[in-house]
C-alpha cells in the first residue's frame, strides 16, 4: 500500500490538450473518486497513473517511488475497466490466474489464491466458464477478482459500474465499498455519476476540461461547491443556478430581489439547491415571493416542481405528497443561509 | 413474389455460368486423347479416367512434387501468419514515433509489381547461395512478404477492445506476451483467412519456382503443370487432367475452411 | 551399375572426379526425356567421376526466363538449348562460349555429318557456337481431298504465286449455300517469320547486308504485302484463322475447311496426327522470282556460365549426334540436324503422314535464317502492329505501314549502336545502390522519428521495433533495396544476359523514350481500358451477386460456393481453360452463341475483342470481391432497412438510399484492390495471347516483362515498372482523398 502523488501533469493528444497542469495527492489507504462529465480527462488521468499514457510533462509518484519511466506492470497497481476487459478466450480461473502466471507465482500458491479470491467474490461455481457465458454482474466480479488477486499497492477503477443496470450497480457499489474497507488499498475511482462519487469517495475530485475544479470530502464539496461548475454537477436534482446582476447591494433576477453579498455592481450567479426551496414558509430571514408553476414531476418519494422566474426556471424538491398543479401560483421561500454565490465571469465561489 | 422468382432464376443462371468452365475442364480431361475439343460429349460417352494416371506420369514423380509444394506452402503459411500478425499488432497497438511513415511503406509495397524487384532479388539470393533451394520461395513470405496481410491484421487488431491490452499490461505482460497470449488467440479467424490466401497464392505460384528451382528433386506442382502449357507434344486432355489434379487441394481447402474464412473476411470488410 | 561406375572411377583414378555438367535442353514432359537421361548416364560412364545433371527447362512458357536468370545469376549452366533467332543476341552479348576449336578437336567431327543448317549458329567470324537440335523450314500444308474435289493436282516444287491464287479461287466456296463462305482457299499465317519468305520470294529482304537498315519499305516487300492482301481482302480467299502470336491455331485446317495452311513448320504434323477425316500433305512454298523459305531451329550451345566449356562442347556434339537425333526424329520433334537421322526411316517414316515428308529436306537449298542480329525479337515486336494492320485491316495504306516499319527498325538499330557506346559503370555500382538505399532509408526514418515529439515510452518503441523486425528486414531486403536498384537501372542500359558488373550509364534516355514509344502507349491504352472496364463491371457484378446471396438459405450457400470457386484458381489454369472456351471455331462459347443464332466474335484472336475476353475472364473471378461485399452486407444494421421499408421504400430505393451509402468503405476497399490487381494483369495475357493480336493485349506488365527478358533491355523495363508504380500510387491517392467526400456524403444522405 502506498500514497499516490501527481504533480503538474499535462497530457496532449496531437494539438489537443487533455489535461492541464493537474496535481493530486492521495493518501495511503484513501479512496478518491474522480468525477466529471465525459471528455473531461478523468480516464486519461487514470491511464497516466497506470502508465498507459505518457504525459507531456509532470511527475507521478507511488509511495516514495517516482514511476514516470516505469512499465505499467512495475508500478504494482491493478485496474478495473468499464467493459471488464476479460480475456474472452480464457476461463474465469485462467483470467484470474493470468496476472499470477506472469509473476511466476508457484502453481500451488496460484491455485490457492484463485480459490480464495473466487470465494471472496462468490465466483467459485463459475471458475470453468468463459466470459461469454457470464452475466454483466458476474463479469464485473471477475474483473474485480483479477485486480484483487495480485494484492496491488493501488487500485484504479475506470467507470466499472456504468455498464450494469441500476439494481446491480447499487449492489456492486456496496461490494466495492466493503472491499475497500477490508483491504484498505489506496484507490482511484473514475465515474461520471455524481451520486456514485458522493457515496463511494473518501474524497472526491471534480474534473472539468482537463482541470480540477474542486477536491474534498463529498459532503464538503456538496455543501460548499467551489465553482459554479461543481455546484451544477454535484447533487441531484441539480442546483438552481440563476445569473443576475448585483447593484447597490441588491441582487435581482426575474421577480426575485434580495440582498447581495457585495455592494459593488457585478454580474453574479445565485445558486439554490432544490430542496432548500420551500412552499408557504414564512420565516423572517427567508426570501419569499409568488411564482407560477410551469411543470410538475411526481417521483413518489419527492415531487419536483418548476416555477417561472423571469426568463429562468426555479426548481423545488418537495415532499412526495405535495399537491401542486401546473398553472397554480404559489408562494415560494428560500432560506438565506442556503444560498451560494458565484462570480459570473470566473465561475468562482464568492465566500 | 415474382421478384423472388426472378432473383432465384438469376442466381441459377449465375451458378451455371460460374460452374461451366469447371464442367468443361472435367469433361475434356476425361475425353480420349486428341478428341476432347472436337466433341465435347466424348468425355461423357466414353470417359477415360486413365488420362489422369497418364498425366501424372508425364509430370513425373508426383509424390515428390506434391511433398515439395506442400512444404513450401506450409512454411509460407506459418511464416506469413507470424510475421504479418506481429507487424499488424505493432502497427495497431503500440504507439511509436514514425509509425504512420512505416505503415505508408507497407501500403506502398502493395503497388509494387513483382517484376520490378525480380532481378535484384534474384542476385541477392544468389549471393546468399540460396538459388535452387526453397529459401527464395519461403523467405520473402516469412519476412513479411505480403503487405496486404499486414494491413488485414492491423485492421483486425484495431477492432479488438484496447482495454484487453491495457489489462494485460497492468497484469504484467509485455507486448510480446500480449501478442502471444491475448491478441493471437483472438485473431483466429484472421489467421485462417491469411492462411487460406497464402495457401492459394503459394500453391498456384508458377514464376518464382520457375526461376529459382532447377533440380529435379526441388520441382513443384505448378512447375510441372507449366511444362504442359503451350507445349506441342502434350494433348489438351492431359493438360486439363493435370490442372484438375493441381486445383483439387485448393477446392478442398476452401470447403474445409469456408466458415472461418468467411468470418475473417467479414472482419476485414467491416472494420476498414 | 552404379557400383561398377564407382569402381571404375576409383580404378582409373577418376580423372573427372568432382566435375559436373549442368544440362538444360529439354522438357520433362517430353517423350525424349528418358533418352536424354540415358545419354547423360552414358556420358558419365565415358568420363569416370563426372556428374551430369539434367534439369528441366520448365515448359515452353518459361524456358527463356530460366536460362536468362541463370545467366544473370552466373549460375553454372554448361549446355542449353536456344532458338536460332536468339543466337545473335546471346552471342553478341558475350553470353556464349566459342566452342569451334573444341568441336573440331573431337574425334570424328565433320560438318558434313549435319544437314546444311550449321550457319544458324555460326558467328560473323565463321566460328561455330553451337550445333542444331531440330529445325523446320516453313512449308505449305494442303488438304488433298479438297484439292482433288476442285480438280486440282497437289502442288509440287516450282509452283508459283499464281498457281496458289488460282487454287484458292477454286477452293473458296460456300458449301451449304447460306451466302457465307465456309470453305477457304488458305488459312494464312501472318507473324513476321511467316511473312518474310514471301518477301524473299519476291527478291526483297528485311534488312540490308550490313544489317543496319530495313528494306521493308522497298517495292519488293510492298508487293509481297499486296499479294497477301489480295488473298485476304481483295479476293477474300483466306481466313484470318491464325494470328500473329498465336501460332498454334490450326483449327480451320484440322476441321477440313481450308485447302492450304501456311507458311508453317513441321510442328503441325504432331497435332495433325489426330486428323482422320481427310488426306493431307505438305508442299514447298510457292515461288515468285525465287524459291525461298525461312527456317525455324533450336540448337545446343555452351553459355558463358559453363565451368567446363571443352567438356560441355563434347556433350553438345553428343546431343547433336546420332543417339539423340534418331530419338527426336522418331518422336516427331522436328527435322533432325544429324543428316543420317534425317535421311533414315526414323524421320522419313512411310507409315506416318505426311506422304511428302521429304519436302522438309528438299527445300533446304532455298531456305534462309532470319538476320543474325543482337535483337531480332525486338524488331519482330516493333513491326508487329503495322504488319497486322497492313494484312488484317480492310482499309490500310500498305506503303505507309511499310515505311513506318522500316523507320522504326532503323531507329531501333541506331539506338542499339548508341547503347553499346555508353560508358560502363563501376562493377560495384548496383551493390552500392542497394546498400546506400538501405542506409539512406534507415537514416531518413531515424530523422523523421527524431522530429516527432516524444509522447511515447521508449520501452514501447523498443517492443514495437522488435515485433516489426522480421517484417522490416523483409521490407528492406526484398522490396526497398531491389526497388532502389530498379530505379537506378531505369537510368542505365543493361542486358540480363550480361552479369551485373557490365551496366552502362544511359542518363535520362529511357525516360525520354516513354514519350515516343508507340508500344508503350498501346500498352497504356490496353491496360487502362481493361482496368476501367473490368473493375467497375466486376464491382457491380460482385455487389449484385452478394445482394442476392446475402440470405443464409441452402441454395444461397451453394451458389455462393460456386461463384467463389473460380477465384481460387491459378491464373495459368484460368487462362488455359478459357483459351479453349473462347476458341472462335470450336470453343463452347461460340458454339452456344451459334445455337441462339449469334455469330460469335473471334475473341482472343480479334484486336477488338481481346480486351473484352480478358474482362470476361476477370468477371469469372469476381468471387473474392463478392465475399467481401457479402460480409459487409451481413454486418449492416437491419433496423435502417426496416425503417426504410416502413417508410414505403421499394427494393431498389432501399438498396440505393439505405444499403449502398453504408457500403462506402467496403466499396473503396474493393475498388483500390481491384485497380491494383487490374493494372498488374500479367499471367493470363502471358499464357494466352502473349500481347496479341497486334499490340491489343500487350498490357503494361507484359510489355515491361517482354522488354526486360525477351528484348533484353532491363533499363527500359525498369523505367516502365516505375511508371506503373507511379500510376498506381496516383490513382490510389486520388481515390483515398476523394473518398472522404463520398463517405461523408453517404453519412449525410443516410440521415
Amino acid at each position: 500500500m502506498a500514497a499516490l502523488d501527481l504533480r503538474n501533469v499535462t497530457v496532449r493528444f496531437g494539438e489537443h490538450t487533455v489535461l492541464r497542469d493537474v496535481s493530486l495527492s492521495v493518501a495511503d489507504g484513501e479512496f478518491v473518486v474522480l468525477v466529471g462529465p465525459s471528455g473531461c480527462g478523468k480516464s486519461t488521468l487514470l491511464r497516466v497513473v497506470a502508465g498507459l499514457v505518457r504525459p507531456a510533462s509532470g511527475e507521478v509518484r507511488i509511495g516514495e517511488r517516482r514511476v514516470d519511466a516505469l512499465e505499467p506492470a512495475e508500478r504494482d497497481l491493478a485496474m478495473v475497466f468499464q467493459n471488464y476487459a476479460l480475456y474472452p478466450h480464457k476461463t474465469v480461473a485462467q483470467n484470474l490466474a493470468f496476472p499470477l502466471e506472469l509473476r511466476r507465482v508457484p502453481r500451488a500458491e496460484l491455485e490457492r489464491r484463485v480459490r480464495e479470491t473466487a470465494e471472496t467474490l462468490g465466483l467459485s461455481d463459475l471458475l470453468e466458464r468463459k466470459p461469454g457465458a457470464l452475466s454483466g454482474g458476474q463479469m464485473q466480479r471477475v474483473a474485480l477478482g483479477r485486480a484483487l488477486i495480485r494484492d496491488p499497492k493501488l487500485f484504479l477503477f475506470d467507470e466499472p459500474l456504468s455498464n450494469l443496470d441500476a439494481k446491480l450497480r447499487h449492489e456492486m457499489r456496496a461490494e466495492i465499498a466493503r472491499l475497500h474497507q477490508r483491504t484498505r488499498v489506496t484507490s482511484l475511482y473514475v465515474t461520471h455519476d455524481q451520486s456514485e462519487a458522493l457515496t463511494l469517495g473518501g474524497r472526491i475530485a471534480v474534473l472539468d476540461r482537463g482541470r480540477f475544479e474542486q477536491v474534498g470530502a463529498p459532503l464538503a464539496v456538496f455543501a460548499r461547491p467551489a465553482t459554479r461548475f461543481v455546484a451544477g454537477f454535484i447533487g441531484s436534482p441539480a442546483m438552481n443556478l440563476l445569473p443576475g446582476r448585483a447593484r447597490g447591494g441588491r441582487f435581482e433576477v426575474g421577480e426575485l430581489s434580495l440582498a447581495a453579498p457585495t455592494d459593488a455592481t457585478r454580474e453574479l450567479v445565485l445558486g439554490v439547491r432544490p430542496h432548500e426551496v420551500a412552499l408557504d414558509a414564512a420565516d423572517a430571514r427567508d426570501v419569499s415571493l409568488e411564482l407560477d408553476v410551469t411543470f410538475v414531476e411526481a417521483l413518489g418519494t419527492q415531487t419536483l416542481v418548476s416555477f417561472r422566474l423571469g426568463e429562468h426556471e426555479l426548481r423545488a424538491s418537495l415532499d412526495g405528497d405535495a399537491r401542486v398543479r401546473i398553472g397554480e401560483r404559489k408562494r415560494v421561500s428560500l432560506s438565506r443561509s442556503s444560498l451560494h454565490w458565484f462570480d459570473q465571469g470566473t465561475g468562482l465561489r464568492l465566500d | 413474389m415474382s421478384a423472388r422468382l426472378f432473383n432465384r432464376s438469376a442466381l441459377a443462371v449465375a451458378a451455371v455460368l460460374f460452374a461451366l468452365p469447371f464442367a468443361f475442364l472435367l469433361v475434356v480431361s476425361l475425353a480420349p486423347e486428341g478428341r476432347g475439343l472436337e466433341d465435347l460429349s466424348a468425355g461423357l460417352v466414353e470417359p477415360h479416367p486413365e488420362n489422369y494416371r497418364l498425366a501424372l506420369e508425364k509430370m513425373g514423380g508426383f509424390g515428390r512434387l506434391f511433398a515439395n509444394t506442400l512444404f513450401v506452402t506450409v512454411a509460407s503459411i506459418v511464416g506469413q501468419c507470424v510475421t504479418c500478425s506481429l507487424a499488424g499488432y505493432a502497427f495497431a497497438r503500440i504507439p511509436f514515433r514514425g509509425r504512420d511513415l512505416l505503415f505508408a511503406c507497407v501500403l506502398a509495397t502493395m503497388m509494387l509489381p513483382e517484376q520490378v524487384t525480380a532481378i535484384p532479388r534474384f542476385l541477392l539470393f544468389r549471393e546468399a547461395g540460396l538459388v535452387d533451394t526453397f529459401g527464395p520461395l519461403i523467405l520473402p513470405t516469412v519476412l513479411g512478404g505480403a503487405p496486404f496481410f499486414v494491413f488485414l491484421f492491423r485492421q483486425y487488431f484495431l477492432s479488438l477492445p484496447i482495454e484487453l491490452d491495457e489489462a494485460a499490461r497492468l497484469d504484467g505482460a509485455g507486448h510480446l506476451r500480449i501478442y502471444w497470449s491475448i491478441a493471437l488467440p483472438l485473431a483466429r479467424p484472421m489467421l485462417a483467412t491469411v492462411a487460406i490466401f497464402t495457401f492459394l497464392g503459394t500453391w498456384n505460384d508458377f514464376w518464382t519456382p520457375l526461376i529459382y528451382l532447377f533440380s529435379d528433386e526441388n520441382r513443384t506442382l505448378t512447375l510441372a503443370l507449366a511444362g504442359f502449357q503451350r507445349s506441342f507434344n502434350v494433348a489438351v486432355e492431359f493438360m486439363l487432367a493435370a490442372s484438375a489434379v493441381v486445383l483439387a487441394p485448393c477446392v478442398l481447402v476452401y470447403f474445409v475452411a469456408q466458415k472461418v474464412f468467411l468470418r475473417g473476411v467479414r472482419v476485414a470488410a467491416s472494420k476498414h | 551399375m552404379w557400383t561398377l561406375a564407382a569402381l571404375a572411377a576409383l580404378g582409373s583414378g577418376a580423372p573427372y572426379e568432382g566435375r559436373t555438367l549442368v544440362v538444360m535442353v529439354d522438357e520433362k514432359s517430353f517423350e525424349s526425356w528418358d533418352v536424354l537421361q540415358a545419354i547423360a548416364r552414358d556420358f558419365e560412364l565415358a568420363h569416370p567421376g563426372l556428374d551430369v545433371r539434367v534439369i528441366d527447362q520448365g515448359g515452353a512458357v518459361g524456358q527463356q526466363d530460366k536460362s536468362r536468370f541463370m545467366l544473370t545469376g552466373d549460375l553454372q549452366l554448361d549446355v542449353t538449348r536456344i532458338d536460332v533467332t536468339e543466337f545473335g543476341a546471346f552471342q553478341r552479348e558475350g553470353a556464349l562460349v566459342d566452342i569451334d576449336a573444341a568441336l573440331r578437336a573431337l574425334p570424328g567431327f565433320d560438318e558434313a555429318n549435319y544437314l546444311d543448317v550449321l550457319d544458324g549458329f555460326r558467328a560473323a567470324d565463321g566460328h561455330l557456337y553451337g550445333l542444331p537440335s531440330t529445325f523446320t523450314p516453313y512449308v505449305m500444308y494442303s488438304n488433298r481431298d479438297l484439292l482433288e474435289r476442285a480438280g486440282l493436282a497437289p502442288p509440287t516444287a516450282g509452283w508459283t504465286w499464281d498457281d496458289l491464287l488460282d487454287a484458292c479461287r477454286k477452293t473458296t466456296v460456300d458449301t451449304d449455300g447460306d451466302g457465307a463462305i465456309d470453305q477457304w482457299g488458305i488459312s494464312l499465317t501472318q507473324w513476321l517469320q511467316a511473312v518474310v519468305p514471301w518477301i524473299w520470294q519476291n527478291g526483297g529482304d528485311v534488312l540490308d547486308e550490313t544489317l543496319t537498315r530495313s528494306r521493308l519499305a522497298e517495292p519488293e516487300a510492298r508487293e509481297a504485302f499486296r499479294f497477301l492482301r489480295k488473298l485476304l481482302h481483295e479476293e477474300k480467299l483466306a481466313s484470318f484463322d491464325a494470328t500473329f502470336e498465336n501460332q498454334y491455331s490450326q483449327g480451320l485446317f484440322q476441321a477440313g475447311r481450308c485447302a492450304f495452311y501456311g507458311p508453317v513448320g513441321y510442328w503441325e504434323t504432331y497435332r495433325f496426327k489426330y486428323i482422320t477425316g481427310f488426306r493431307w500433305d505438305v508442299a514447298p512454298l510457292p515461288r515468285k522470282l525465287h524459291a525461298a523459305t525461312a527456317i525455324a531451329m533450336t540448337g545446343y550451345v555452351v553459355p558463358r556460365t559453363s565451368r567446363d566449356p571443352a567438356l560441355a562442347a563434347e556433350f553438345v556434339a553428343k546431343l547433336a549426334g546420332p543417339e539423340y537425333q534418331y530419338t527426336l526424329a522418331e518422336i516427331g520433334n522436328g527435322v533432325p540436324g544429324w543428316k543420317a537421322a534425317a535421311l533414315s526411316t526414323s524421320f522419313l517414316n512411310p507409315t506416318r503422314a505426311p506422304e511428302s515428308e521429304r519436302v522438309f529436306l528438299d527445300v533446304l537449298g532455298e531456305a534462309r535464317f532470319m538476320p543474325s542480329l543482337a535483337n531480332w525479337r525486338k524488331i519482330e515486336a516493333l513491326c508487329q502492329a503495322e504488319l497486322q494492320g497492313a494484312l488484317l485491316l480492310e482499309r490500310y495504306d500498305v506503303d505507309l505501314a511499310a515505311a513506318r516499319m522500316a523507320a522504326k527498325t532503323d531507329a531501333f538499330l541506331a539506338s542499339e549502336e548508341r547503347r553499346a557506346a555508353k560508358p560502363l559503370l563501376p562493377s560495384f555500382a548496383m551493390e552500392a545502390v542497394f546498400a546506400l538505399a538501405l542506409i539512406a532509408s534507415v537514416a531518413a526514418w531515424l530523422a523523421h522519428r527524431a522530429r516527432a515529439p516524444a509522447r511515447v515510452y521508449a520501452r514501447d518503441e523498443r517492443s514495437a521495433l522488435a515485433l516489426l523486425a522480421p517484417w522490416a528486414v523483409g521490407f528492406l531486403l526484398f522490396f526497398l533495396g531491389p526497388a532502389a536498384v530498379s530505379l537506378a537501372l531505369s537510368f542505365c542500359a543493361w542486358s540480363p544476359l550480361q552479369s551485373f558488373d557490365s551496366v552502362r550509364w544511359a542518363g535520362g534516355e529511357n525516360w525520354a523514350r516513354l514519350a515516343t514509344d508507340d508500344a508503350f502507349h498501346a500498352s497504356l491504352v490496353a491496360t487502362t481500358t481493361y482496368a476501367f472496364a473490368s473493375v467497375p463491371l466486376g464491382l457491380g457484378l460482385a455487389l449484385w451477386l452478394a445482394w442476392l446471396l446475402r440470405a443464409e438459405s441452402t441454395f444461397a450457400v451453394f451458389v455462393r460456393t460456386l461463384v467463389y470457386l473460380p477465384a481460387i484458381l491459378s491464373p495459368v489454369i484460368v487462362a488455359a481453360t478459357w483459351r479453349f472456351l473462347l476458341d472462335p471455331d470450336r470453343g463452347l462459347v461460340n458454339q452456344w452463341l451459334a445455337v441462339v443464332g449469334i455469330e460469335g466474335p473471334a475473341w482472343t484472336r480479334s484486336g477488338a475483342w481481346v480486351i473484352p475476353s480478358y474482362v470476361l475472364m476477370s468477371l469469372w473471378g469476381v468471387g473474392a470481391q463478392m465475399l467481401v461485399f457479402l460480409a459487409a452486407l451481413q454486418a449492416l444494421d437491419p433496423t435502417l432497412e426496416e425503417a426504410a421499408r416502413v417508410d414505403g421504400a421499394g427494393p431498389w430505393a432501399r438498396f440505393r438510399h439505405v444499403v449502398l451509402p453504408q457500403l462506402g468503405p467496403v466499396l473503396l476497399f474493393n475498388l483500390v484492390l481491384g485497380l491494383v490487381g487490374a493494372f498488374q494483369i500479367f499471367a493470363q495475357a502471358y499464357v494466352l495471347t502473349n500481347g496479341g493480336p497486334g499490340d491489343a493485349s500487350r498490357f503494361l506488365v507484359l510489355y515491361l516483362y517482354e522488354t526486360g527478358f525477351r528484348h533484353l533491355d532491363m533499363g527500359y523495363a525498369s523505367t516502365l515498372a516505375w511508371v506503373l508504380f507511379a500510376i498506381l500510387g496516383a490513382l490510389c491517392a486520388v481515390l483515398v482523398s476523394t473518398s472522404k467526400n463520398w463517405v461523408h456524403y453517404a453519412a449525410r444522405s443516410r440521415g
